[in-house]
């Protein structure tokens, strides 16, 4: 049985860390890197000014952590990892020692005290807090890009640092309000194909703000479905991103902390004739008219209306009048399965989490040979020998390099060949792989020969090209050992 | 007398008769065509309204909620690909137009209106699209019969596209824009960038904040656009509508909602602010034209009276009336100053422009190359392709606006040597008879009239412009095309030491290719921004020359007329020249009543504007 690929990356990390003892700054960027490989996974949030980063952040968390504003509010790149405690530290720009920060939780999420500083004078806050969603993935919130202030010039150069170092940050979800020519040229910034920075494997697109799509109108998130849907077809996302899924984050942030105060009061909105609350909410001005025949107090449809928008309320009131919830927990419910949330929180669990050992592993390889290339430690060239021993041998890290190659068009296949490779290739489960989800041993059996078959007749066509026989021979070999995983040691099955 | 409820429309146009009644009894056709051309304007005027801003920001659903009109089609997804210009006409009728061709001649074509979608959004096949420069959708709106017409425009910060130079190109020509950006988001950097080049542009913008329904905060929005506006230095007005708040009201009838909307305010700022202006403007040219001719006809009424009122000097002032009239008949002649400086202007406005072209692209395909050099074009091309066309744009853009500016200095000039020598001679004859006629002189201060020359080609150029060209343009360029399929075997990704060679080998090869596929697409822009820009270089010479030429002929006809006037006075006898003096005395009166009516307009006019 060979060595997991995450242990084989770790040893040699600590061996290296062993050899360079003696040289303090080498040390600790080598400590860096093995405590990265044994953290939770990092997904940065990254996207246009008011895509809605903190919101969504919000969401995945379910609790208001990040504060949100009209204006632009984030303005310092900003970790959130699990603590035992509540507890925040600012670490300066151009170096220095964290320093400790205050922090005051309002309704409006965490606000930490920057000590005066300036946000240029920050480099990043972190935030410690006791939530369950952050075990298993450290989350990062980034300024705006294209914003005025500037400030998302940061986010640029923390996903993407000028000097070619390998970025912070394991994967990235990206939030876009539609598909724009700056969106697209910011992932082109971020992409990369070692590995070290975006891929088409660890980033995802989310189409944010899906409720107001439309303006709004019931069936706004259908809209952005299709959107996102005509996303994924195309050939300039497909490059960047693994996926595009649409997701209304105001909506998913109230659905994962709703109330029972909230709950009661779109009970009562329910109880407006249809007439009356068409009129009432029209606008979100109209909603919030001091004369408004409402059965709500003022305060109670201001707090509503920041908390879920004028689609939030529509909706939520709507379920109630429809009976589609009885209580508060199946509303939050019913309101987190449309915002879109539960969806992407599927996508993370399957395409970043599990992935979790792989992007790690392949991250800390490109930090360590960036670190040996740069610097001299004990024992350097065999150091990088075995570097690059793993990094050809182990099977995972070649899929990876193919499904970047096929998902940017440089492997000439037919479109089926490319949803066959994307799915072999892609998360799941054996049967899933296969295409035969749900379908049982045999199935799974007979789908995986045909599959192994057919991918070892293209790989041994004289008329292939090498890099069609090189994914060909990847795919071969996944298919194999999904059937070897599946039936638990069954090789033999194969000869 | 001018009732002061009368319009300025309506006193121009009041004016203008008057002056062509004053025309026609003194026997002056020219004179009478030029009033009649500028009647005709005043009759049908045309106030263009450009819509611009990123998109999916709600342009369409703007122009839509103005007209209380499903016109443009609106979709989630799917965005405006060609300006739709919304215009009056008696029935529905959508119009594509063409791109100028190689002959210079407009394509025209009418479709069925139920086709319209097909044609101006991306959901159309964008090969039926080639060649089409604008759709013009004519509609009965009453908003829109003073002469409104409001131009729908794509979005500027599409995939790769060129649309904000287009969009660019044609802001010289607008009598106003309206720039879009929803109320979700404060301006982004490259909004308020693409905002200042349109302010700089364009005398009247409005920044309009959409979607007040959706955004509880947009207050909040609106005031921060406001303050960056103001930090940027820019004269910018704001308003912030909903356009579904006035489709509830327009459905509902109902008025509150309807000022809820925030549409009655945009809808007035178009018909005062912007109608309004280019009414002022439109008054303020036929009150010059009218102030020419009076002045044209008080000349050959004043160097009669003068001969009648002195005849011993009669025989000088005919000297004098004979050699304005050779000055006069020189000017209209191609050797006169004005025709060389319009023929030099040409070849120097035309090798400027070239250069700067020249410049900004060559500048543009060394940044290119530097680019290429730093990627491998198998990986990075499509990230590179975008770039390209971004920054192709941008310099297009720029070059756009700085030729806007060289034509204008162009035609000053023109204007300046028409003014300052040849037709001076006619002038001349004005300032002449008015001192000869000491007492009833007006103020004909010939500087002022000098500088309101070269305003005056310009609002014609204006006016003659359809816009199409501009659209027309840069929509021709076709895509960049990489000369060869650049794909890469992932054998070689994997590396190994006896590929070495050969990657470099290979690299170097298709970064050559690709800069050969650069050249090449900047060589097409070149080809077609070249095109162009020798149409419209044409074209405003052609205009130039019509306008200055009939200019010339005019006052060579008054300094004929007055001569010949002036030679039969001499005749006139002692016992006629009580009553004839009486005559003109009277006839000049009238005359200066015209004028008096034209100066007190373009007062009124200005005043009305500023």
């Amino acid at each position: 049985v060979t060595t997991p690929l995450i242990d084989r990356v770790l040893t040699l990390v600590d061996t290296a860390r062993a050899a360079a003892d003696g040289q303090a700054a080498v040390a600790a960027e080598l400590d860096a890197v093995a405590a990265r490989l044994r953290e939770p996974l990092r997904v940065a949030i990254a996207g246009t000014v008011k895509a809605g980063k903190s919101t969504l952040l919000n969401a995945l968390v379910g609790e208001v952590l990040a504060p949100t504003d009209a204006g632009e509010c984030t303005r310092v790149v900003t970790w959130y990892r699990e603590g035992i405690g509540y507890r925040a530290t600012v670490v300066p720009a151009g170096g220095g020692p964290a320093v400790p920060a205050p922090i005051h939780r309002g309704d409006g999420g965490v606000e930490v005290d920057l000590g005066g500083r300036r946000a240029q004078d920050v480099d990043r806050i972190e935030v410690e807090w006791p939530a369950a969603a952050l075990r298993t993935t450290t989350f990062i919130d980034t300024p705006g890009l294209h914003s005025l202030s500037g400030l998302g010039a940061r986010t640029a150069s923390f996903l993407a640092p000028d000097d070619d170092r390998p970025t912070e940050a394991d994967a990235v979800i990206y939030l876009t309000r539609h598909l724009h020519g700056q969106d697209v040229r910011f992932l082109e910034a971020f992409h990369d194909r070692t590995g070290a920075r975006s891929t088409p494997v660890n980033a995802i697109a989310v189409l944010s703000r899906a409720d107001e799509i439309g303006g709004g109108r019931p069936d706004s998130l259908q809209s952005a479905a299709r959107i996102a849907e005509r996303y994924r077809g195309d050939p300039t996302f497909r490059r960047y991103c693994q996926t595009v899924v649409p997701v209304a984050g105001l909506l998913a942030e109230a659905a994962a902390s709703l109330t029972e105060a909230e709950y009661r009061a779109l009970g009562r909105l329910a109880q407006l004739d249809d007439a009356a609350a068409d009129a009432l909410l029209a606008s979100a001005d109209r909603f919030v008219d001091p004369d408004a025949p409402s059965g709500l107090a003022l305060e109670e449809r201001r707090h509503l209306l920041g908390r879920m928008g004028v689609f939030g309320v529509r909706l939520g009131r709507d379920l109630l009048r429809h009976g589609h919830a009885d209580n508060a927990r199946r509303l939050a419910e019913e309101l987190r399965r449309r915002s879109g949330l539960d969806e992407l929180r599927r996508l993370l669990a399957t395409a970043f989490t599990a992935r979790r050992d792989l992007l790690k592993a392949n991250a800390a390889l490109v930090a360590l040979a960036d670190i040996l290339r740069r610097c001299s430690v004990p024992g350097g060239e065999q150091l990088r020998s075995e570097l690059e021993r793993i990094q050809a041998g182990a099977h995972e890290l070649a899929e990876l390099r193919v499904l970047t190659a096929v998902r940017a068009g440089e492997v000439v296949l037919t479109d089926a060949e490319v949803t066959e490779v994307e799915r072999v290739l892609g998360p799941g489960d054996a049967a899933a792989r296969a295409g035969v989800a749900g379908g049982g041993d045999a199935a799974l059996r007979e789908a995986v020969l045909d599959g192994v078959q057919r991918w070892r007749s293209r790989a041994e066509n004289p008329l292939s090209s090498p890099a069609v026989v090189a994914a060909s021979q990847v795919v071969t070999r996944t298919l194999e050992s999904l059937l070897a995983d599946e039936l638990r040691g069954g090789h033999a099955v194969l000869a | 007398m001018v009732r002061p409820a009368d319009s300025l429309a309506e006193r121009a146009g009041a004016a203008v008769d008057l002056a062509r009644r004053a025309a026609t009894a003194y026997g002056r056709p020219d004179l009478v065509e030029r009033l009649l051309t500028v009647r005709a304007r005043l009759d049908d005027p045309r106030v263009r309204v450009l819509v611009v801003g990123e998109f999916k920001q709600g342009k369409s659903s703007l122009v839509n909620a103005v007209l209380g009109l499903e016109v443009c089609p609106i979709d989630d997804d799917i965005a405006t690909a060609v300006p739709t210009s919304v215009q009056w006409a008696p029935d529905l009728a959508v119009t594509l137009v063409g791109r100028t061709d190689d002959a210079g001649s407009v394509q025209r074509r009418s479709v069925p209106p139920e086709d319209l979608p097909a044609w101006v959004t991306e959901a159309g096949d964008a090969r039926d699209r080639d060649g089409l420069a604008l759709v013009e959708v004519g509609l009965p709106a009453t908003l829109l019969e003073g002469g409104l017409a409001l131009v729908d425009t794509p979005g500027v910060g599409g995939l790769g596209s060129v649309h904000s130079a287009v969009t660019v190109a044609t802001l010289p020509l607008a009598d106003a824009v309206i720039f879009v950006s929803d109320a979700a988001s404060e301006l982004t950097e490259p909004e308020l960038a693409f905002l200042s080049t349109v302010a700089g542009l364009c005398r009247r913008v409005l920044l309009v904040t959409t979607k007040t329904d959706l955004h509880p905060e947009w207050r909040k929005v609106h005031e921060l656009d406001g303050i960056h506006l103001a930090d940027a230095g820019l004269d910018v007005e704001q308003a912030a509508v909903s356009s579904a708040l006035r489709e509830l009201a327009i459905e509902s009838d109902d008025r509150a909602v309807n000022a809820e909307s925030g549409f009655p305010d945009l809808i007035r700022w178009l018909r005062d602010t912007v109608a309004g202006a280019a009414e002022c403007d439109d008054a303020v040219a036929a009150a010059d034209v009218v102030t020419d001719v009076a002045a044209q006809l008080s000349a050959q009424l004043g160097a009669e009276r003068a001969a009648v009122a002195d005849p011993a000097r009669a025989a000088e002032l005919v000297a004098a009336l004979e050699r304005a009239e050779a000055d006069t008949d020189r000017a209209r002649l191609a050797g006169s100053r004005w025709q060389q400086v319009l023929a030099d202007g040409y070849a120097d406005a035309s090798s400027d422009i070239d250069r700067d072209l020249r410049l900004r692209l060559r500048e543009l395909a060394a940044s290119g190359e530097t680019a290429i050099d730093a990627l491998d074009p198998a990986t990075g091309w499509a990230e590179f392709e975008p770039w390209l066309y971004q920054q192709v744009a941008a310099a297009a853009a720029e070059h756009l606006t700085a030729r806007h500016g060289r034509l204008q200095a162009w035609i000053d000039d023109v204007a300046g040597a028409f003014g300052g020598d040849d037709a001076a001679a006619g002038l001349v004859v004005e300032r002449d008879a008015a001192e000869l006629l000491a007492g009833t002189g007006r103020d004909a201060s010939l500087e002022a009239k000098r500088m309101r020359l070269g305003s005056q080609v310009f609002s014609l150029l204006r006016n003659s412009y359809s816009g199409i060209a501009m659209f027309g343009a840069l929509g021709g360029i076709a895509g960049l095309v990489l000369s060869a399929p650049a794909t890469v075997g992932i054998g070689l990704l994997l590396g190994g030491k006896g590929l070495r060679e050969e990657k470099v080998r290979q690299l170097a090869q298709r970064r050559a290719q690709a800069k050969v596929s650069v050249r090449s697409y900047l060589e097409a822009v070149t080809f077609s921004l070249t095109n162009e820009q020798r149409d419209t270089l044409r074209a405003t010479q052609r205009t130039v020359r019509d306008h200055f030429s009939a200019r010339a002929t005019e006052v060579h006809r008054t300094a004929a007329a007055a001569l010949a006037a002036a030679k039969s006075a001499k005749g006139t006898d002692d016992a006629d020249r009580g009553s004839r003096l009486a005559y003109l005395d009277g006839e000049l009166a009238k005359v200066a009543v015209v004028a008096d009516r034209a100066a007190a307009l373009r007062r009124d006019a200005v005043e009305a504007v500023s």
